[in-house]
Formats: structure tokens, C-alpha cells, sequence
């Protein structure tokens, strides 16, 4: 047991090295590239923070857009600084997917699927239609985030700066939803997924924990939404849309979502072969289209699933790595 | 005056053009319990084809369209035989592929003809008539050729035992072999009459919208409201939602605009969906 | 900011030895989407353009020669496409200008743009702004010829009393609607539709349905998406309007895809400003364009777009050679420090501080089409300092902007 969570932790820190690492090595163009993929890591782990009660909420996408919508009108209008709009935004988010999960408290499974997507929509539509404040069509201009006024060297309008910011974010989420996965809330949640009617017995308040469930991934998603926001300076109803979210439902299947990594898997490895397929980017949406059927066809579990698939007991592909003697 | 009854003849045609999409899209669901979202571009392959075919080689305008059907339900017989058999049944999982197929259809049509510019289809029939308001006899064919084939699915569905097979089907899976046809057959017939009729929707609605690799886009989700509310699965209930969401949609963008029209349909659909959780799907299942 | 100037194509021809640098032009507009109209075509003028400089050993700065040469990218007329754009060309590419198609796309990309010193050519005036001193409209004289074409139309049907503004709801569509609003009202003519359509708009039967209730005997579809104008006069058409009194009036339109939707013979009479190369009023240069355009690119239809991107890079041409170097900086200040600059129509002057803060616009003496057997041809010249010279006409247009937000 010691074992298994020394090479986790020989792992982190390896990993947290080469994060700091890369963007001095790679071009300024890249380094946005990771940083894009943080966010959508964000944007993924906390998908499945609600599929783990069992719920695929078509709505995620717009949460961000809600975040995103919420910081640009907080430190664009208001002048709100970021360090308040952020989690602020994410707050935002929180409650809309708040006030989203109560009328869809009872609706399961399919229709809770569509439900989602409508109510998704539904806010899109919103941001459409009314110019005042949303923007419409074009959108909304975003600042780039000042959080550390005067400082020039510091400016978080350059690459590498928002890079770290969104590193520390990002770690900081994930740390949070970890955290939420494991202990007994998290347990809840998979308790109903599995065994709805066993909860119930016990005494759960099912729909609850749903909609709690519900809240907890819209706040996450709306702070993908705001650190995306202050990175490419404007938004647009369109980047919340449907295409969004086929992607964010390609990465998740692709990845799987019974482990809390393997949302993360989907959207670094997805996300890295879209990237070197670069050159031939037109092909890119049609490759992962054939990824995502032949993942579902032979390899329903998804990534995650592949050890286990191959062979190889959990665990023992990494140890065979750092050798720590346990005393 | 003259303004009402050019509304009614718009809202004919828009639920006209609805009813297609949508019916195509509820037997598929009720028969597999597939959602197949790449319903919308079979609809653009179907303007495509048109395009290719009336527009470029200047073959015969029904003809052409009627090459789209046979195209399209083609595309869609391909499409259950590689894929979606392969779902098993789960709509999660069927649902996923058809976000698949979608990507592969998209890009498939950019890298062919290209993007950029939206390719014009000339109208075969650029008449003029006067029906209560004014269109064109290219815009009002819309309304009978519905009518046709909707009318035709539906004696099929009545009156010969494959139909009845598949409209038993479309009840209780099981069912459909007591007419002795296994459910993989039933699957396939049901893919490739919903799918020729977005082909249909698509050959015939390509020289009145624009023709583009992402038009699918535009219409897959009010296919997809209609088909809630009048129930996947269910053709009359659909048949009844398209020309409820025909002129609820041409109403409101005649006074108001087009976006909140699609708001209003949206919102229509979640309330129903808040009141009754277990959805308004025939067969849904989790 | 220091200039970064590529190293040239290296041959293993006897031209290693006169190999020239290669400077690099971003193409950041549309090439998708329903904009596509108004950047896609623009590629075709700018090969054109790059055959005949590069096949001449490329362009002169100061005592160095450099081969151009285009880098694209497909923003789709996003704004947020356009910044990733912008920084890809400018940070990875180190291009030293920039053309654009401008519109919502400028609102977000031009921060960077600025901050970088870029030197950005667009075809939408309204996006001049004191803030964006590097970003300069040289070709397109949009929303300002509508002022323009009404006067004309006034002159020409004295008989058309009401006008309907038919534009999508977008920066590109409400600029001209409020610039025909004013050019109409300064012309005595009552504007009695100007609704903007949403963009997810489809069908535009309805929408027509409301604009022909009104009775309007002209119908001014301003820089409405080229698609949308074809549906648009399909609907018109359809639905029985004539222009009996009055005409139609439209800045940028794709003509192809209107006549595939109408009879040619409709739109006769229809005021624009765009003629056809090979108008007798143009000049041989002009021609010669057209000709090479047609042999190299036959069947396409012809619009603006293909001139205009092409018209910025002979415009940066002379201020290159003016400045004897390709630095964006010095560019601009030679172009400013020109009274007139040679401009595709003839010469012209800067302007529009008193609008847009800072006098970057380039205005000549703007050619009036009327379409005459499904061709535009060139009926008259207007020169829009003489507009703006009356005071009457400045405080309507002042008016009229403030009333549609697009002044303080």
C-alpha cells in the first residue's frame, strides 16, 4: 500500500517537473496549446463528476460558456479584478447548474440527456439572443487577466505567465475533485449510480446528491470557462455549442470515466494527435469520429479499461518503474 | 390579409420540411433505439447529392432528388450494418457513434468539395403561384411531396407485412419476429426508410437554403425537440409536433425573430420534460 | 519592436547567388463559414498580385529586394479565430502586415495587433479607432459609400420616397444599416424597415413578408452576407416586389449565387459600387487585371473581394517603397506622410478623424454602378468629401450613428 502511493507521489513530481519544464522548450505557440489542454482537462474531470451519480449532463459545455460569459461581464464591465471574478464565475456557474438540476431532479437516463442538452441550449440561446449584455452573435470581449497590477514583468497577457496560472489552477481543481471522489461524498454518488434503489433504502436522498453532483461539475466546468476566457480574449455563443460538446463526449468515452484519470487520458492523448496531426487539421474531427467508433466497438471501457484489458494487474505497470524499498 | 396567408403558406412549408426530417429520425429510434445524430448529414448528403447531380450535371430535378433517397438510404443501411449494430441496443453508446459518424460525414464533404463558399442550387421550378400568399411552385412541392411520402411510410407501415413487422417493432422488439423477421432486419429497414427521408428532406430543401458541409447542424436539433415532444418512436405523435413546431417557429420569427423562436421551441421542450421525468420517449431506457 | 525578416528560399540554381529575402503578408479573414464571401475570393486578386511582383524580383525597400510572399489563415469570422490567427502569424510566422476583412474580428484581434505594431489593412471602415493607430482601411470604402448611393438614388428616381435596410445583426450588418439609414434620410427618403435578422436566420421568407408590408419602394441590402442577399431577393422576388419607383441597392454581393436565384433581368437597375474590370471607365491597369483574372480563374464569379485584399498590398507597396523598408512602423508613417496616395480607383486622401478619431481611411473618388443586362456599369463618380462638406448631411449622419450606438 505504502508502496503503490510512493511511486504515485515519485509519479506527481515528475509529472509537476516536466509541467514547469515544458513551456521554456517548446514555442510560444505550443505553450498555449498546453495551456488550452489543462482547461479542457478541467472541463473533462468535471464531466465526470456528474456521470459518476450516473448523469450525462449535455449542459456541461454551457456551464462554461456561463463562466466564461460571467468573468467577461464581471472584469469587463465591472472591472472585477480576477482573482474575485474567477471564482466568482465559477460560483455563477455553480448555481445555474443548480437551478438546472432542480426541475430535472427525477428525469433519468435518456431523457435526462436530452433534458440537459435543452437547458444547455436553452442559456445559448440567451446569450444569443439578448445583445445587451450577452453580446449576441459576436460575442463579448475579454480582458487579459491583471492580477498583479504594475508588476511588468508578471503580465498575464503573454503566454508563458498564463501558463503557470493555469497550471496552478488546474492542479488546484483537481486536487479539490480528487479529494471529492474519494471520500464518502464521491462514494455516495457512485453508490447511486450503481445501486439506486439499495441508496434509497439506506435512507439517501438520491436526487439530492444529483443535483449536488450537478453543481459541483458546473462550478468546475465555469472555471475552465473563465481561465479560457481571459486566454483568448473574447467569447463567442458558438465556441459553447454543440460541436464542443461531441468533443467533450469523444474525449470522456475515449478516455472512460469509471477512474478518476481517465478523463485526463482522453483529452492529453486526443488532444496530442490532434496536434501533430496538425498539417492535415481538416482530418482531424474524422479521425477521432473513427477513434470513437472503433473505441466503442472493441474497447468499450475506454482507455482506462486497457490495462486491465491486456492483462496486467493494476498497479504492477508502474511499480516495475521506482523501487522503493518500504521500511 | 394577404399577410396571414402568406404566413400559413410559410408555416405549411416549414412544417412540411420538419415532418420529414423528424419522422425519419423517430423510426430509427423506435425501431433501434439508436438516436442517430448524424441524421442531420445524411440530410446534407441528400442537398448534396442534388447539388452534384441537378445543379452541376443538370439532370432532371426529381430525378436527382429521388437518386438523393436511394443514396441516403444507402448511407444508412452502411451506417447500421458497421455501426450501429455494434451499440448493442444502448443509447448512450449508439448515441456516441452517430457523434462519430457526424465528424467522419463532415469532414468527408469539406475535403470533397471544400468549404468556404456556399454552393447555390438553382430552383427547377422558379413559377410563381399564388396559394393564399405567394411562393414559388419550388418552395410549395415541399408541401405534396410530404405528403407523398409520409403517406406512402405510412400504407407501407399498415399494409404489407414487412411494415407491420417494423411498426411491431417498433412496439416491443421481440414482436417483430412473431411476423418472422429477425430484429436485425427489422433494424436495417427501419435505417434505411429514416434515413431516405432525410435524404428526401435534404434533395428537396437544397435549392431553397444554402448548401453547405455544416447544414445538418441547423436542423438536427429541432428534429430533435419535435421527436421529443410527439414521441420518439411514435409517427403520428411526430407528425403532430412537426406542424405544431411549424408554425409555433414561423410565427414567431415572422413577429419576433428567428433565435427566440428557437429559444421558445427549446423551452417548450424542457417544461414538458421537467414535468414528466420518465420523458415523453416511448421506449426510453437508461 | 525589432523587425524579424525570414531567410529566403535557398535554390541550388545559379539564383543562390541573387537569392532574395522573403518577406511575409498575413492573410487572416474568412475563407469559411458565412462569411467566406468576403475573404476567399480575396486570394485569388493576391496571387494574381504575387506572380507579377515575385516574377519582377519582388518589391524594392530602400536598397534591398524581397520576395512576398502570403501566409493564410481561415479565421471563419470569428473573433476568437482571429486573435488565435494573429498571434500564430505575427509570433510564429513574423509576418509585418496583416490583411483582414475586419468587422468583429478587429474588436478582438487588434489589441494584439497593436500592441505588436502590426500594420493591418481591413475593408470596413468603421473599425478605424484611435486605439488601432497601425490599423488602416486603404481599398474598401464601406459603410461610407451608402451616404453616397442614396444621394445617387435620389437623383435618379425622384419618384422613390421610402427605403427598407434589409442586414443581418452582426458589427458588419448594423454599421450599414445605420450608414444607409443616414445616407437616406440626408437624401429626403423615409426609412421604413430597418429590423437586423438574426444570423441563424435560414429562411427569409417571413423576414421579407415584414420588410415588403411596409411598402418600400427601395430595398438596400447594405454588406449583407452574399448568401443571404441571393435569399433574400429569391424571397422578394417571389413575393411580388418590383423596383417601379426605385431600385435595389446593395454594396457587396455575390452575383452568381443572386442570379441563380432570380431572373437576371430583375435586377436590372440595381445601384452598387463595384463595376466589373473591364468597364470602358476603368482604366488599361484595370483591364489588364481583368484579363489576367478571367484566363487564370474562369467561371468565378466576380465581386470586390477579389480586388480589394490586393488593392491593401499595392498600397503597402508604395509605402514600402516610399519608407525604403519593410518595417511595419516606418511603413505607416510613410503612408501618413503622404497628402495622396494612389488608391485602385485614383487618388486618395486620408480621413475620417472627425468619426473615427484618426484619419486612416483612404477616400478617392468612388465609382455608382447600375446592373444593365446582369452586368454592374459604372453611371457616375461621387466623391464623399463634397458629402461631407455639408453641414446638414454631417449632423443627420452624426445622428443617426449615435442613434444606432456606433458613436458616443
Amino acid at each position: 500500500m505504502r508502496k503503490s502511493s510512493m511511486n504515485k507521489l515519485a509519479g506527481f513530481a515528475l509529472l509537476t517537473a516536466v509541467m514547469i519544464a515544458l513551456p521554456f522548450v517548446v514555442s510560444g505557440y505550443k505553450v498555449d496549446f498546453l495551456t488550452m489542454l489543462m482547461v479542457n482537462v478541467i472541463l473533462a474531470v468535471s464531466f465526470r463528476v456528474i456521470t459518476t451519480t450516473g448523469g450525462w449532463s449535455l449542459a456541461h459545455v454551457p456551464m462554461m460558456g456561463a463562466g466564461a460569459y460571467a468573468t467577461a461581464l464581471m472584469s469587463g464591465n465591472l472591472g472585477i479584478p480576477f482573482w474575485f471574478s474567477m471564482p466568482l464565475a465559477g460560483l455563477v456557474a455553480g448555481l445555474i447548474g443548480l437551478g438546472i438540476s432542480y426541475p430535472l431532479r427525477r428525469t433519468e437516463g435518456f431523457a435526462f440527456f436530452v433534458a440537459s442538452f435543452a437547458a444547455g441550449e436553452a442559456l445559448r440561446l440567451c446569450w444569443i439572443r439578448f445583445k445587451i449584455p450577452f453580446g449576441g452573435h459576436q460575442g463579448l470581449v475579454v480582458p487579459p487577466p491583471m492580477l498583479v497590477p504594475g508588476v511588468q514583468w508578471l503580465d498575464f497577457a503573454e503566454a508563458i505567465p498564463y501558463y503557470f496560472l493555469t497550471l496552478v489552477v488546474t492542479v488546484f481543481c483537481l486536487m479539490i475533485m480528487h479529494r471529492l471522489d474519494v471520500c464518502r461524498i464521491g462514494s455516495t454518488f457512485k453508490t447511486i449510480h450503481s445501486e439506486e434503489n439499495l441508496a434509497k433504502s439506506m435512507g439517501i436522498n438520491t436526487a439530492r446528491y444529483k443535483m449536488l453532483a450537478l453543481t459541483i461539475g458546473s462550478f468546475f466546468a465555469g472555471i475552465a470557462g473563465v481561465l479560457l476566457a481571459h486566454r483568448l480574449w473574447a467569447i463567442e455563443p458558438d465556441q459553447f455549442g454543440f460541436s464542443t460538446t461531441l468533443y467533450l463526449l469523444v474525449w470522456v468515452v475515449f478516455g472512460g470515466t469509471t477512474t478518476f484519470s481517465g478523463p485526463i487520458l482522453g483529452v492529453v492523448v486526443l488532444s496530442i494527435i490532434g496536434e501533430l496531426l496538425r498539417p492535415l487539421a481538416d482530418w482531424v474531427p474524422m479521425v477521432y469520429g473513427i477513434i470513437i467508433i472503433l473505441t466503442l466497438i472493441f474497447l468499450p471501457g475506454g482507455l482506462e479499461s486497457l490495462p486491465s484489458r491486456i492483462g496486467i494487474p493494476k498497479g504492477k505497470f508502474w511499480r516495475a518503474q521506482i523501487t522503493v524499498e518500504d521500511r | 390579409m394577404q399577410f396571414i396567408g402568406q404566413m400559413i403558406l410559410n408555416g405549411l412549408m416549414t412544417s412540411s420540411f420538419y415532418a420529414l426530417i423528424a419522422v425519419g429520425l423517430s423510426l430509427v429510434f423506435g425501431v433501434m433505439h439508436i438516436v442517430n445524430f448524424a441524421h442531420g448529414e445524411f440530410y446534407m448528403v441528400g442537398a448534396y447529392t442534388v447539388w452534384v447531380l441537378f445543379a452541376l450535371l443538370d439532370w432532371p430535378f426529381f430525378v436527382a432528388v429521388g437518386v438523393a433517397i436511394l443514396v441516403v438510404g444507402i448511407l444508412g443501411l452502411v451506417s447500421e450494418k458497421l455501426i450501429f449494430r455494434r451499440a448493442r441496443g444502448n443509447v448512450l453508446n449508439g448515441f456516441i457513434m452517430s457523434v462519430g459518424l457526424v465528424f467522419i460525414l463532415q469532414v468527408a464533404v469539406v475535403e470533397i468539395w471544400g468549404v468556404g463558399k456556399m454552393k447555390p442550387v438553382p430552383a427547377a421550378y422558379p413559377q410563381i403561384l399564388h396559394f393564399m400568399g405567394a411562393t414559388t411552385w419550388q418552395r410549395f412541392i415541399l408541401f405534396p411531396a410530404t405528403v407523398i411520402l409520409l403517406g406512402s411510410l405510412w400504407y407501407f407501415l399498415g399494409n404489407f407485412k414487412i411494415g407491420r413487422a417494423l411498426r411491431a417493432s417498433a412496439e416491443d422488439p421481440e414482436a417483430a419476429s412473431l411476423y418472422g423477421m429477425s430484429p436485425r432486419k427489422s433494424a436495417a429497414l427501419a435505417m434505411f426508410l429514416g434515413s431516405a427521408m432525410a435524404g428526401a428532406a435534404g434533395g428537396l430543401m437544397a435549392p431553397i437554403m444554402s448548401v453547405h458541409p455544416y447544414m445538418g447542424h441547423a436542423v438536427i436539433w429541432t428534429a430533435f425537440v419535435v421527436i421529443i415532444v410527439g414521441g420518439a418512436g411514435n409517427i403520428k405523435g411526430t407528425l403532430y409536433a412537426s406542424i405544431i413546431f411549424g408554425f409555433l417557429t414561423t410565427i414567431i420569427t415572422t413577429f419576433l425573430d428567428s433565435t427566440i423562436a428557437n429559444l421558445v421551441n427549446t423551452l417548450v421542450m424542457l417544461v414538458l420534460l421537467a414535468i414528466r421525468p420518465e420523458g415523453l420517449v416511448a421506449h426510453a431506457e437508461k | 519592436m525589432a523587425l524579424v525578416i525570414v531567410a529566403g528560399i535557398w535554390t541550388t540554381s545559379d539564383q543562390q547567388i541573387f537569392a532574395a529575402e522573403t518577406v511575409k503578408i498575413g492573410f487572416n479573414a474568412p475563407l469559411s463559414g458565412p462569411s467566406a464571401a468576403w475573404g476567399l475570393p480575396g486570394l485569388e486578386g493576391v496571387s494574381i498580385w504575387l506572380d507579377r511582383i515575385n516574377s519582377a524580383g519582388g518589391i524594392q525597400a530602400g536598397n534591398k529586394k524581397y520576395k512576398v510572399e502570403i501566409v493564410k489563415y481561415d479565421n471563419e469570422g470569428v473573433g476568437s479565430k482571429a486573435l488565435l490567427g494573429a498571434r500564430k502569424l505575427v509570433l510564429e510566422d513574423k509576418v509585418v502586415a496583416m490583411l483582414m476583412l475586419g468587422g468583429p474580428t478587429s474588436d478582438v484581434a487588434q489589441p494584439f495587433l497593436t500592441k505588436h505594431k502590426i500594420l493591418t489593412f481591413v475593408l470596413i471602415a468603421s473599425d478605424i479607432s484611435k486605439k488601432r493607430p497601425y490599423l488602416m482601411d486603404v481599398t474598401d470604402n464601406f459603410p461610407i459609400y451608402h451616404l453616397l448611393d442614396a444621394e445617387y438614388i435620389a437623383e435618379a428616381h425622384p419618384k422613390a420616397k421610402t427605403a427598407a435596410i434589409i442586414c443581418q445583426d452582426d458589427a458588419i450588418g448594423l454599421a450599414a444599416i445605420a450608414w444607409s439609414e443616414a445616407g437616406f434620410k440626408a437624401a429626403g427618403i423615409e426609412v421604413v424597415y430597418s429590423k437586423p435578422f438574426s444570423l441563424e436566420t435560414t429562411d427569409f421568407a417571413p423576414i421579407v413578408t415584414a420588410a415588403l408590408a411596409t411598402k418600400p419602394d427601395i430595398i438596400s441590402t447594405g454588406a449583407t452576407y452574399p448568401e443571404f442577399q441571393a435569399l433574400i431577393f429569391e424571397q422578394a422576388h417571389t413575393q411580388g416586389w418590383n423596383a417601379t419607383t426605385g431600385c435595389i441597392t446593395s454594396a457587396c454581393w455575390d452575383f452568381h449565387a443572386i442570379t441563380a436565384k432570380v431572373p437576371a433581368k430583375w435586377m436590372d437597375g440595381a445601384v452598387s459600387n463595384f463595376p466589373d474590370f473591364d468597364d470602358p471607365q476603368l482604366s488599361e491597369e484595370h483591364h489588364e487585371f481583368w484579363n489576367a483574372w478571367q484566363a487564370r480563374f474562369p467561371g468565378h464569379s466576380w465581386s470586390e473581394i477579389v480586388w480589394e485584399f490586393k488593392g491593401g498590398l499595392d498600397v503597402w507597396k508604395y509605402g514600402v517603397e516610399k519608407a525604403g523598408s519593410v518595417n511595419s512602423e516606418k511603413v505607416y508613417k510613410a503612408l501618413k506622410a503622404s497628402k495622396t496616395v494612389p488608391h485602385s480607383f485614383g487618388p486618395g486622401v486620408w480621413w475620417g478623424t472627425d468619426v473615427f478619431g484618426i484619419d486612416n481611411l483612404l477616400v478617392p473618388d468612388w465609382p455608382i454602378t447600375e446592373v444593365e443586362n446582369a452586368k454592374p456599369k459604372v453611371v457616375a463618380h461621387k466623391n464623399f468629401i463634397h458629402w461631407w462638406a455639408k453641414s446638414e448631411n454631417r449632423k443627420i449622419l452624426y445622428e443617426t450613428l449615435k442613434k444606432w450606438k456606433m458613436m458616443k
